[in-house]
């Protein structure tokens, strides 16, 4: 945390855009922001000064936002970081696999480019367990149940998807 | 042997049975190449057929086939073989490969030929069947990676409204700028993400031309150079001396050199090294034309080499559109050769283009062949 009881946010992107967005986001929602743009960076960075949650992209040059996680999850503190992760990839081959390795374990979430900054200072408050609007609440547990609903479909038999559509069809 | 048993029109039972029996096309024919014989599955496949000329029989032709096999095997006597496609007697289409070899009589006479022929037809169908999943799978990972980069765009303008309101709501004449800026940035990137789409979706055949490879080289020293010295890179170009001139589509070279060189440029202004220097060589080696473009800059590391020739991939933040060196592959692959990369993270990279010289000038001939008859530009 740091000195003046804000939560510190880490924001690492390659993308300048991206970063000054989810910053200017974050700040507005009262929290201390630092951002870097690689992994390299970021590491460097949390040894100086630990973030309360880290805000992630997942494809990135230097270090990607995969590896990151993994050299975070082998020091015992860094292990204890929240992390949310901001991709663009989340349902394609380049980003998937990185994914289903960060899923497994350690504490996170995984939102979608592109995020509504309510839905991402959402989902980061939820993270902390911070007290949320009941609106923001309600944005979160959107979020959670967008995913789960679209990892099911995704994961689900088509022919048992298409069979559930003509099913449908002939009940309206 | 008898006298009997090397003339095909007189075999007795025992050759008969036997060559009826054979589980391929088995025809004879002489120097008129008109078929004297032919066994039963020949007559099932293509239908009854004695004394007519082969090509007719074959293909429902009047004249002979290009690059005839059997007329080969009456040249030299050796054995031939060839993959054509023929006609049946249902007017089915059936693809088959044939092998000729000499038959000839007891004073060593090439009277005929013998065609063996087998019916691949089901596996050439197999194969187009694959190709086309292999389309669709292309289309579908094309697809999948347009929607990325979009997704990465209606990111920036997300961002960008979100700053422009709260500029607004502020009143922050600085923070109304930033957001317009992040708007203006990415309607711009649309636009270079739908002119790199087009110019890599546009399949055609390289237009050949016989060029010489160090000129384009220092084509591309002269784009290059300004830029380079502006960010304290050295740009050098390395010609050997034994290169010649070949058949190359010279603007598919320019775009490849472009993209290999602009990319080596970055890599060098991410580095934080002194002393960047990116070279471009051209060189042969054994039959093969090489280009390389080598720098010291920052290097690729293991993870992204595994990616960087993928649809849309970019490590370049807002600047790329992930479709450079995918273009630079297809042009490559178009000339029939290769590209390949070395590289550590952090020591630099070197990028080759291997061009197969008999390759180049096995599309050169087609090429001008193909041209014949018709305008180029015909589609």
């Amino acid at each position: 945390m740091a000195d003046n009881g804000k939560k510190k946010i880490m924001v690492v992107d390659d993308e300048a855009d991206v970063r000054t967005f989810l910053m200017a986001a974050l700040i507005e929602a009262g929290f201390d922001v630092v951002v870097a743009q690689d992994g390299d960076v970021a590491l460097r960075m949390i040894a100086e000064e630990l973030p309360d949650l880290i805000s992630l992209d997942l494809v990135m040059p230097h270090k990607s936002g995969a590896k990151l996680y993994h050299e975070l999850l082998k020091h015992k503190e860094w292990s204890k970081i929240p992390v949310v992760i901001v991709t663009g990839h989340a349902r394609d081959d380049l980003g998937k696999s990185d994914l289903k390795d960060l899923t497994m374990s350690g504490p996170g979430i995984y939102l979608e480019k592109p995020v509504k900054p309510e839905n991402y200072v959402a989902a980061i408050k939820s993270i902390l367990k911070m007290d949320t609007s009941t609106e923001e609440k309600e944005a979160s547990e959107m979020i959670k149940l967008r995913n789960s609903l679209k990892d099911a479909i995704d994961e689900a038999d088509k022919g048992v998807l298409k069979k559930l559509k003509r099913l449908m069809e002939n009940k309206t | 042997m008898s006298e009997s048993s090397t003339n095909p029109e007189q075999w007795d039972d025992g050759y008969e049975i036997l060559f009826n029996s054979v589980p391929c096309y088995v025809t004879v024919i002489d120097r008129d190449f008109r078929i004297v014989r032919a066994n039963d599955a020949f007559h099932d496949s293509f239908g009854y057929a004695p004394n007519i000329h082969c090509y007719e029989v074959y293909k429902h032709r009047d004249t002979k086939c290009r690059g005839c096999p059997a007329e080969k095997t009456f040249g030299d006597s050796k054995i031939h073989r060839s993959n054509q496609v023929g006609v049946g007697k249902k007017g089915q289409k059936i693809y088959y490969t044939v092998r000729t070899s000499a038959l000839k009589d007891v004073r060593r006479n090439l009277t005929h030929v013998i065609e063996i022929s087998n019916d691949v037809t089901p596996l050439r169908k197999l194969e187009e069947r694959v190709r086309q999943a292999e389309r669709l799978g292309a289309v579908g990972q094309t697809v999948a990676g347009l929607a990325h980069s979009i997704k990465n765009i209606l990111m920036g303008l997300e961002g960008g409204k979100y700053i422009v309101s709260l500029g607004l709501e502020k009143n922050n004449k600085e923070m109304i700028n930033q957001g317009w800026e992040m708007l203006e940035r990415n309607f711009d990137k649309t636009t270079s993400l739908v002119k790199d789409f087009l110019s890599f979706s546009k399949g055609r055949l390289p237009r050949l031309e016989i060029v010489d490879p160090g000129k384009l080289v220092m084509e591309i020293v002269d784009l290059y150079k300004e830029v380079a010295s502006r960010s304290s890179i050295e740009l050098a170009p390395e010609i050997d001396d034994g290169v010649r001139s070949a058949p190359l589509d010279p603007s598919g070279i320019h775009t490849c050199l472009t993209n290999l060189v602009s990319n080596a440029l970055d890599a060098c202004l991410a580095s934080d090294k002194k002393g960047t220097k990116v070279t471009i060589r051209v060189k042969e080696k054994k039959g093969v034309l090489i280009f390389q473009v080598e720098d010291n800059g920052s290097g690729i590391d293991y993870e992204i080499k595994k990616k960087i020739f993928t649809t849309f991939f970019t490590t370049k933040g807002g600047g790329g559109t992930g479709l450079g060196l995918l273009t630079t592959r297809k042009i490559i692959e178009e000339h029939g050769g290769t590209i390949s990369v070395v590289s550590q993270s952090g020591k630099g990279a070197r990028f080759e283009m291997h061009f197969p010289r008999k390759r180049l000038l096995e599309l050169y001939r087609q090429s001008t062949r193909n041209s014949k008859g018709q305008p180029a530009n015909s589609k």
